[in-house]
């Protein structure tokens, strides 16, 4: 007894223990799936909060689109508010516009009636006119009869004027054919004036060589009162060795080197003006000489213009 | 009265016509510079040609000496058939003094021109009697060798007033020199 009462016990502590091993591990078991499911429920309830956050973010953007769209709508409700302002105020001046265009039109109607009234008098006095011209017009038509048959009286007699002027014409045509020829010929023999040009500034060369000559002569006279100043001075000499007898001498010696001494002066003097008459006398007949070419070539041309005048009076 | 345009013209038209007409090869160099004193000029002789017109007469006057060894450029043959220095100078003298009267025509219509003539240089100190309204010296120098003097005597009888084109020489003859 006394052995089975620990054996008893054994037992029931190892039937205790075996329980208490299947109670722990189904207790076990259950917290597994426990836990398993309390995971999976988190993380559903994650997934749910997850989305319901995404929810609210896009409410709140919404939310702030909404708030935008009010202030636009606000704008746009004052915009309206101020438009209408506009239009009132706009249809107070259209009224007025309106009223005063009434006002024109009653005065252009009234202002067209006046006119009209004033035409009609017109018309009728014009009317009245184009009798008046009509009858004028018999009047004209008889006088341009009239004129018709005194034109033509005066066209038989100016024909036979113009006629007569062209008989005198041809008449004045011929003479003056004539004179242009005779103009023609006296401008030809004009011409011959060169020759005449020509002949002076000949005369100039003869002239000039007898400048020569006369230069050629007062340098003679200026070396002869070269020689006799040196003469005389030797004189002077001769008559001072002659003593008291060659004092007379001397004097005249003297005398005759003064005179000397004047005549080459003189000599150079008429030297310059030669020189200067050679140039202006160049010059002059140069002068005569082309002023007879620019004659020559004015008359020529005055022949060519007779020339040409002759051949159209020809023609 | 010589307007200042009209002896600015007369100036340019006479160194124009010295160009154009001075015995030059191509590659020759030809200075006109305007002197002040006449006492520069040394030649013993010029030759003088006149342009007569209404209004004024201009006389040419080109200073040379024949016995000077270094004119041999109007001998080269250039001017004509002219074979001694004096003839080929003279005819210098013409052709320049003719080329002022083409170029004068545009100014004065009626024209003359005379033949050459040569004076002592002895003259030239009386040039004042023919009372000029306008007088110009000229040295020419060709090729810094060769140079001769010039004279541009203008007498007016009245106003003598015109203008010249002075561009027309510088756009065709862009190697001219004109001092």
């Amino acid at each position: 007894m006394v052995i089975s009462i620990p054996i008893f016990l054994i037992s029931c502590l190892v039937a205790s223990l075996l329980t208490l091993g299947f109670t722990v591990a189904a207790i076990t078991q259950k917290h597994k799936k426990v836990r398993q499911t309390i995971d999976e429920s988190h993380q559903l309830l994650v997934t749910d909060l997850t989305m319901q956050l995404n929810t609210s973010q896009e409410k709140v953007r919404q939310l702030e689109q909404i708030q935008q769209n009010t202030i636009v709508v606000d704008e746009k409700r004052e915009a309206i508010h101020q438009l209408e302002k506009q239009n009132k105020q706009l249809s107070s001046e259209l009224d007025i516009v309106k009223q005063k265009h009434v006002a024109d039109l009653t005065a252009l109607q009234t202002s067209h009636d006046k006119k009209l009234k004033e035409l009609e008098q017109t018309l009728e006095s014009n009317i009245q006119d184009c009798n008046y011209q009509r009858q004028l017009c018999q009047q004209l038509n008889e006088e341009k009869s009239e004129l018709s048959r005194q034109i033509s009286e005066m066209q038989n007699t100016h024909d036979m004027d113009i006629a007569n002027l062209q008989e005198q014409f041809k008449a004045e045509k011929r003479d003056f054919l004539d004179k242009a020829t005779d103009l023609a010929n006296q401008t030809s023999s004009a011409a011959k004036f060169a020759e005449v040009f020509e002949r002076w500034h000949t005369d100039m060369n003869s002239l000039m060589t007898q400048n020569i000559e006369m230069h050629q002569q007062n340098d003679k006279l200026s070396m002869i009162a070269q020689t006799v100043s040196i003469l005389s001075l030797n004189a002077r000499i001769e008559a001072a060795r002659a003593g008291e007898s060659g004092r007379g001498f001397s004097v005249v010696a003297t005398e005759v080197r003064k005179l000397a001494n004047d005549s080459e002066e003189l000599s150079n003097g008429y030297a310059k003006n030669l020189y200067r008459n050679d140039l202006i006398t160049t010059a002059t007949f140069q002068d005569i000489q082309a002023g007879g070419k620019m004659i020559t070539s004015a008359l020529v041309a005055i022949d060519v213009g007779c020339k040409n005048l002759m051949n159209s009076l020809v023609e | 009265m010589i307007s200042e345009y009209a002896q600015n013209g007369f100036d340019f038209i006479f160194k124009k016509a010295v160009l154009s007409t001075i015995p030059k090869g191509t590659e020759d160099i030809c200075e006109i510079e305007i002197i002040g004193k006449i006492h520069e000029i040394k030649e013993p002789e010029f030759s003088v040609l006149t342009i007569a017109t209404t209004s004024f007469r201009a006389l040419t006057l080109f200073h040379f000496n024949s016995k000077d060894p270094t004119h041999n450029g109007f001998e080269r043959g250039d001017i004509g058939e002219s074979s001694t220095f004096r003839d080929s100078f003279l005819e210098f003298c013409n052709m320049c003094s003719g080329a002022m009267v083409r170029d004068l025509h545009p100014h004065c219509h009626f024209m003359g021109m005379s033949t050459p003539y040569v004076l002592k240089s002895h003259c030239l100190d009386y040039i004042t009697s023919l009372n000029p309204g306008f007088t110009r010296h000229y040295r020419i120098v060709l090729n810094n060798s060769y140079t001769i003097h010039a004279t541009l005597c203008v007498c007016n009888y009245g106003v003598v007033d015109f203008k010249v084109d002075t561009t027309e020489v510088e756009e065709s003859t862009g190697e001219l020199e004109l001092f």
